[in-house]
Order: C-alpha cells, then sequence, then structure tokens
C-alpha cells in the first residue's frame, strides 16, 4: 500500500525444556522480559509435540534430567538427526551435570552450548541464545 | 676308504717296486753269468775243435807226405822217367795200393808226371785228370782242394811233390775222404740240442761255403754258402779272420735262429769255424729261473701282504673298528658303556681317553637332567599358576601371531581357544567398540617394543571391557615375544559408571535447588518483580552472596567425592599455559583493583604447548591465585611466573600475605582445613581448594609444594611435565 516493506521483526520463540517447575518458571519469566514468546516442555514426549506442531522454535532450551525414561540426549540425538527438520536449531544444554562425559556427547551431537546452571546468571544465558537467534 | 684297503695299497706300493727291482736285477744277474758261462763253454768247444781240425788236416799232410816220401816209389818213378820201363810202374802201382790200404781216410793216390799228366793211380782218370798248374807249383804237400767226388762226399785233395836226388820227379795227389773233418763237425759235446762246429772256407768271392754237412741241413757240403754281405752269421767274421764270441740278439746262424757264437780262424787255409748254440736253449736255464723265479716272487708277494694285512688287520683295523661300534653305541645314547682295549699304542690310549670322555658327559647329562627336572617343576609352578589365574593371559609371537591363550582368556573374551590359536593377535583382541586412539596407542607401543597398559580396551569375542596390558619380551633389543594380560573389569566399569551417574546425579540434585534461589534472587535484584529499596536490595545481595558460596562449596564437595571415588577425569590437551594464567589473572583483577594490589607477572616466552587438563590446570590457578589476593592485605604485593626449567614447567605464586603457621603448615593440603589465622581474618574460603589443586596437580604428573612465613607471605611451587605420554589414559 504504500510501497514500503515494512518487516516486522517477528518475535522468536524458545523451546524451554525443564523438569524443575520453580526454574522453568523463572526462565520464562526473564525470556518473556527480554522478548521471547517460550514455549515449555518437562519430557520429551511433550517437547516433540511442540515442535511438530508447526511453531517455528528458533532455539531450545534444555535440561538433561527430565521427567520419563529419556533424558535431554536422547532429545538432542533425535534433533540432530539426518532426518530431523529441526537439524539447524540451535540447541542450548543447561544442566547442572557437568561430567565430562556428558558435555562431551552433547558437544559431539552439535549443540550449541553447554552451561552449569548454578556458575551462569540467567541474563547472562539469555544474551546468549539471543545472540545466536538474532 | 677303509683302513684295510688303505693298508693293502700301502703294501702293494711299498713292495711291488721292491720286488719288481729285486727280480729284475737277480734275473739280470743270472743273465750275465750265464752268458759268461756260454761264452766259456763255446770258448773251449771252439778251440778244442780248432785244435782238433788242425790236426785232421796235420794229419792228412803228414800223411801225404809220408806216402809221397816212400823211397822205392821215388826211386822207380825217377827211373821211369829214365827210361820209361813200364814194369817199373807196377812197383810204384803196387805200393801205392799198399799205401792207400794203409793209411787212413784215403781215398785214392794218384801219381803225376812232372807236367800234370796223369800216370797210374787207384783210381783210373786217365782221360779226365790233370794236375792243375797252380797244384804244381811249390814243393810242399798242400791241400789243393776240396770238392765231392763221384759219390758226392766231400774230399780233401792233397798235391804232394815227389822229389828224387833234390829234383820233382812228380806230383802225388792224395785225396782224403772227410770223415775225420765230419768227425769233428758232428760231435756235439757240449752244444746241447741246437749247438754245432760250424766248417767253412773262404770262396774267391768272400763267402763262405761250408766243407761238412750241417746239423740241421745235411746236404751243406760245399753246397750251401752265406753271401759276405750276411755280417750278422757269424761265419762270415770266422772266414774272414775274427776270432771272437757273439753274443747279441742280432746274431744269427744260416737257418736264422739267434745264437750265440764262438769263432775261429786257420790262416793259411782260409778256413773260418763257429762254435755256436741257439740262444734259446742257452737261456733255457735262465727261463726256467725265471718261472721258478716268478713264483717265488708272487708267493713272496702274497705272503706278505697276506702278513701285513693281517698284522695291520689285529694292529689298526680291529681296536679302530671296536672304537668305532663303541662310539656308535654311545651315540646311541647308552652312556654306560666303556671300552675295554688290550693295547699299549696311541690307540689304546684313545681308547682309555674317551673312556674318560664319557665319563664326563655321563655326569654333566646327569647334572643337566637334574637342572632340567628342578626348572620344569618350577615352570610348572608357572604354568600352573598363569592356567589356574584368572586375569586373562595371552602370548604372542613376533609375527604377532598368537601362540597361547589360558582358560581365563578363553572365558574373558568368549572365544574358544581352537580359534584363537595361530590366528593374528590384532584382530581377535581388539574389538570395532575400542576407540580409535587406545587401538593406535596400543599398536605403537608393540611396534616400539615398549610395555603399554589401557583400561580403555574393549575385547574382541564378547566386547567385555578389559585392561589390557601388553609386555613386549626382548632378547637383544628385538621382540621375540609379548605377553598380554587382561582383567575383566566390566564390574569395575559398571562400578565406575554407578559412581560417576551417583556424582552426576548428587550435582544435579544439590545444584538444582542453588539455581532456584540464585535466579529468583537474580531476578528480584534486576527489578523484575519491582522496585527494591536499598535495604532490600542489601539482604537481596547477601542472600546472593551467601548462595553462591554454597555453590562454590558443593562444586569443591563434588570434586572431592569425585577424587575419592576416582572418577576424576582427566583430558589433556594441548593448552597455551601462559594464555590460562593471564586469562585467571583478568577473573582477579576486580578483586586485584579492589584491594589494591600490585601484580607482578613473569611469563617465558618460548614455552611450548603443555599436553594438560585445560579446566583441571585453570582449577589450579585459579585457586593458587585468590588464595594468594584473598590472603594478602591491602596494598600488598601478588606475582605469578610462568618459566620452563628442564622438562618441567616451573609455576610460581607468591603474595605477600598472612602466610601459613609454621605449626599449621603439615596440614595445609588437608581437607577442609582452614589455618587458624585465616579464619581470625574472616575471609571466605571452603578449606577444600589445596586439597583439590594438589590432587589435580598430582594427577597431571606434576608437583607442589610452598614455602611460607607468618606475617610475610607465601610462595607456592608448582611444576607440571611438558611432554606427553606420562599418564595412563583412564
Amino acid at each position: 500500500m504504500f510501497g514500503y516493506n515494512i518487516t516486522m521483526k517477528e518475535k522468536k520463540t524458545v523451546l524451554v525444556i525443564e523438569d524443575e517447575q520453580s526454574l522453568a518458571e523463572a526462565i520464562r519469566m526473564k525470556l518473556s522480559n527480554s522478548g521471547c514468546e517460550v514455549l515449555t516442555a518437562r519430557a520429551v514426549p511433550e517437547a516433540l509435540d511442540h515442535l511438530k506442531n508447526g511453531q517455528d522454535i528458533d532455539a531450545v532450551w534444555l535440561d538433561h534430567y527430565l521427567i520419563g525414561r529419556e533424558d535431554g540426549l536422547d532429545l538432542v540425538a533425535r534433533l540432530k538427526s539426518a532426518e530431523s527438520e529441526w537439524k539447524e536449531t540451535p540447541v542450548f544444554v543447561v544442566s547442572n551435570t557437568a561430567s565430562a562425559d556428558k558435555v562431551h556427547a552433547y558437544m559431539r551431537l552439535g549443540v550449541e552450548k553447554y552451561y552449569v546452571k548454578a556458575e551462569h546468571r540467567l541474563e547472562d544465558i539469555i544474551t546468549d541464545i539471543k545472540e545466536v537467534i538474532g | 676308504m677303509s683302513i684295510r684297503l688303505k693298508l693293502l695299497a700301502i703294501a702293494v706300493l711299498v713292495i711291488t717296486p721292491v720286488i719288481l727291482l729285486g727280480s729284475f736285477l737277480i734275473l739280470r744277474e743270472v743273465e750275465d753269468n750265464l752268458i759268461i758261462q756260454i761264452q766259456n763253454k763255446l770258448d773251449v768247444v771252439a778251440s778244442l775243435q780248432e785244435a782238433r781240425t788242425k790236426a785232421v788236416v796235420e794229419g792228412y799232410l803228414q800223411e801225404a807226405q809220408l806216402i809221397a816220401s816212400r823211397t822205392q816209389m821215388r826211386r822207380e818213378l825217377a827211373a821211369y822217367n829214365q827210361d820209361g820201363n813200364p814194369s817199373r810202374l807196377s812197383v810204384v802201382n803196387r805200393i801205392i795200393v799198399d799205401a792207400k790200404t794203409s793209411a787212413l781216410f784215403v781215398e785214392v793216390i794218384s801219381i803225376f808226371d812232372t807236367e800234370g799228366t796223369f800216370i797210374l793211380g787207384t783210381k783210373d782218370l786217365s782221360s779226365s785228370a790233370s794236375l792243375a798248374k797252380e797244384s804244381r807249383e811249390g814243393s810242399v804237400v798242400r791241400i789243393s782242394e776240396i770238392a765231392k767226388d763221384e759219390l758226392n762226399r766231400v774230399t780233401v785233395e792233397v798235391v804232394a811233390p815227389l822229389i828224387f836226388e833234390n829234383e820233382i820227379i812228380g806230383f802225388a795227389e792224395i785225396v782224403f775222404n772227410a770223415d775225420g773233418l765230419m768227425e769233428i763237425t758232428e760231435d756235439y759235446t757240449g752244444l746241447g740240442r741246437t749247438g754245432e762246429f760250424l766248417l767253412a772256407s773262404r770262396t774267391a768271392t768272400g763267402d763262405a761255403l761250408y766243407l761238412t754237412p750241417l746239423r740241421f741241413d745235411s746236404g751243406a757240403a760245399l753246397a750251401r754258402a752265406v753271401s759276405r754281405e750276411r755280417k750278422e752269421i757269424p761265419i762270415i767274421s770266422a772266414v774272414e779272420g775274427l776270432e771272437a764270441f757273439f753274443t747279441d740278439s742280432g746274431t744269427v746262424d744260416y737257418r736264422g735262429a739267434k745264437v750265440f757264437a764262438s769263432t775261429r780262424f786257420i790262416e793259411g787255409l782260409e778256413w773260418g769255424m763257429v762254435a755256436k748254440i741257439d740262444q734259446e736253449e742257452a737261456f733255457e736255464p735262465v727261463k726256467q729261473l725265471r718261472n721258478v723265479l716268478i713264483l717265488s716272487i708272487v708267493i713272496i708277494y702274497v705272503g706278505i701282504i697276506a702278513i701285513w694285512f693281517f698284522v695291520g688287520d689285529r694292529i689298526f683295523v680291529q681296536p679302530l673298528r671296536a672304537l668305532t661300534l663303541f662310539a656308535q653305541n654311545i651315540s646311541a645314547g647308552n652312556l654306560k658303556l666303556r671300552i675295554e682295549l688290550q693295547d699299549k699304542s696311541e690307540i689304546g690310549f684313545l681308547a682309555k681317553t674317551m673312556n674318560k670322555m664319557i665319563g664326563e658327559i655321563e655326569e654333566l647329562y646327569r647334572g643337566l637332567e637334574e637342572k632340567v627336572e628342578e626348572r620344569t617343576r618350577e615352570l610348572k609352578k608357572f604354568q600352573q599358576a598363569v592356567e589356574s589365574s584368572t586375569d586373562g593371559v595371552l602370548m604372542i609371537d613376533a609375527t604377532f601371531d598368537i601362540t597361547y591363550v589360558n582358560p581365563a582368556f578363553v572365558k574373558i573374551s568368549g572365544t574358544p581357544q581352537k580359534t584363537l590359536i595361530s590366528k593374528n593377535a590384532d584382530s581377535y583382541l581388539t574389538s570395532s567398540e575400542t576407540p580409535e586412539e587406545v587401538h593406535e596407542a596400543f599398536l605403537n607401543s608393540i611396534k616400539e617394543g615398549k610395555p603399554y597398559v589401557t583400561d580403555s580396551f574393549i575385547l574382541a569375542g564378547n566386547n567385555t571391557p578389559v585392561r589390557l596390558a601388553v609386555y613386549p619380551v626382548l632378547k637383544d633389543e628385538t621382540q621375540v615375544f609379548y605377553v598380554v594380560l587382561v582383567q575383566d573389569i566390566s564390574e569395575l566399569k559398571a562400578i565406575d559408571k554407578a559412581k560417576t551417574e551417583f556424582v552426576s546425579l548428587a550435582s544435579h540434585q544439590l545444584r538444582t535447588p542453588l539455581s532456584s534461589i540464585n535466579w529468583y534472587a537474580e531476578m528480584l535484584l534486576a527489578g523484575d518483580a519491582g522496585e527494591l529499596n536499598p535495604e532490600q536490595t542489601q539482604f537481596l545481595k547477601e542472600v546472593y552472596a551467601g548462595n553462591q558460596r554454597m555453590v562454590e562449596l558443593v562444586d569443591s564437595l563434588l570434586n572431592v567425592s569425585r577424587l575419592e571415588l576416582g572418577t576424576f577425569v582427566i583430558e589433556p590437551k594441548d593448552v597455551d599455559l601462559i594464555a590460562l594464567g593471564q586469562s585467571v589473572i583478568k577473573e582477579q583483577k576486580p578483586q586485584i583493583e579492589v584491594r589494591n594490589i600490585t601484580l607482578k607477572t613473569k611469563f617465558d616466552d618460548t614455552l611450548p604447548s603443555l599436553y594438560i587438563d585445560e579446566k583441571l590446570i585453570r582449577m589450579v590457578l585459579q585457586n593458587l591465585l585468590s588464595n594468594a589476593v584473598k590472603y594478602t592485605e591491602k596494598g600488598g604485593t601478588v606475582s605469578l611466573s610462568i618459566i620452563q626449567k628442564n622438562d618441567m614447567v616451573d609455576i610460581q605464586v607468591s603474595d605477600t600475605g598472612y602466610g601459613i603457621p609454621q605449626e599449621e603448615q603439615k596440614k595445609i593440603f588437608g581437607k577442609l582445613f582452614r589455618a587458624t589465622n585465616v579464619r581470625e581474618k574472616d575471609t571466605e574460603g571452603t578449606g577444600l581448594g589445596l586439597y583439590i589443586v594438589k590432587s589435580v596437580v598430582e594427577k597431571s604428573g606434576g608437583t607442589i609444594r610452598f614455602e611460607s612465613e607468618e606475617g610475610t607471605g607465601t610462595t607456592f611451587f608448582v611444576t607440571l611435565p611438558l611432554k606427553k605420554g606420562d599418564m595412563t589414559s583412564k
């Protein structure tokens, strides 16, 4: 109509997969405050549902220990498999376990970054995510 | 060649020339002697026969002379010559008849006149006879001719002049038969079967004409002649006047047979004589002797050889045979045998020495047997130990083929022994699940002949996780074989996994509520729930700070538990230590500035990168530096130096702070220990830092120590190795 193409910056969506409810709440609050859409899940099947729903997920915030049989590593394996449509989606693993083999496993699967929860400020992590997804 | 044959050869070689030479010399001697004998004999015969011949001839002449000198006959003839009275002739006739009868060998007496005309005789010759002129020359009685008469008998005609009162009144021709001569030539005494005495006269042409019959040619008398060209026939030399002995093999007689000959010559008559004998006959004794000699030689020869053989056999062959047999028996294994040889010579000595030697070998053998038994017993123990060990034992040869597996290995790997033996070790040891770097390290160590131990090996077959240790056994710098020990650590690994899992879970459980407090406090402080008043802010900061300490404590405790449980993992990689140091300093900057601390650094630019776990060493540096800063008065100095010293890197962190009291220095690395002086100063600290630092440094192959004086300051000295591969991978 005007001849201008106004591209509105769409709100970025972050899928937060965290089993601790209080923590999930804090994360959600902080992400929203920084201008992101937030989807939450407490287990792998839930997370997959969100993904399959078709919503454009720009980043994944993933804890290692989750509700149910499957853990974060299983999800990442699925996300990063050859046929997955979410292969390119950056995954940020934020967990309280720091065991080297887990870190290695995640890094090998191709996650963006791995944070030990207790060692980082919420704000810092979110800043990193925003940097990556734009 | 056997000794027997050798002995024989020696005998033959030595004896044959001797015997040959000896017999040759003997025979020569005999022959020479024989020839001399023959020569003598023939000489004797020749001389004798010559004398007889001369005698006979002399006889003829004398007889003729006698007849010719009959006085009455001469008177009557002379008278007849005067008056021609025929009755005178009958007187003469009567006388010559009488003479003929009484004389030997006379055949015919004939009287001739001075002109040579026949007057009368015992045989009537009137018509044909006349006396040759040459015969009428001279006044001596001589032989005029030798010829055959009408009966083909050899006759000797002698002419004797008849002399009366110094006047030749006529000639008498007396014909003798040659019986006298033939008697001589037919006398073969001393001449064997083939010898004879020859009589020949020289003809006008120089040839030799036989006068009497020959032994082997009865018709030869006055019929057979030998040409003067035939020099090899002695009769020619004889009629030429040569008196000699002929022995060489070229000398032959009238029949061509080889002869020995002795020649004589009667001058005046020009008669040659030969006493000869066939060489063959002459040598008959020699031949006989030769045969006897040969037989004797052969007998002696054989005899000597037989004796030599026999003797040699007794002296050499038999003892040697005995020794050989003895040696064979010994080498067949029977060391108890000894040989008894009655021999005082070197062979006997050899036998004695051999006995002694066998005795020593036997003893040596026994000694060895004992040693072998002992060793075998020892080995059996080892063998049993290996066989019954619960650790898998595998032996690999230099070409990397499996030569032995014990039952434990079979159990651990789940592969039957049959399948494993003589197969390539690598293919049958390494499962595909073994991490590649472990597999490579394994192969490299083997190539370099170095021992290798790893806990990360997965054994092919069952894919059992094992602790694998390879020990090459070297001999003179080359690998002869390898011993591989495997321990099933699946349980250990499971335990490990469980421990790690525990720590992981524990840390998660501990940190989760801490994270919650952290973030909510953070959000409150950030004003996400509304504006705070200063007091609220203050309280929240305390909450936040307290929580941070809690987080640090939990971290330290988790590290400690990892250290205690042994699940600490070192992940080395190439690290720039200086950059690390600088980064750690940067972290401390706020505190340094706040406390107005002077920072000194000394970094060795030529330091190569270290093969270390970055996170852990960072932790070490962080700990030491933060301690240095924390425990130093405001305005003090903290210094960090990182330099290279031989194969190590030397890190020094020093401060001018409170120092560590002397009596508490021993405990400083202990868990949860905090020195009294710093506790009084109210500084924060978990007391776990140095414990963790020491463990990490030591696990990284380094050392840590300190020097400290209360009130002056502290310096920590940390060394870390520069080289790779000083750690076992876990």
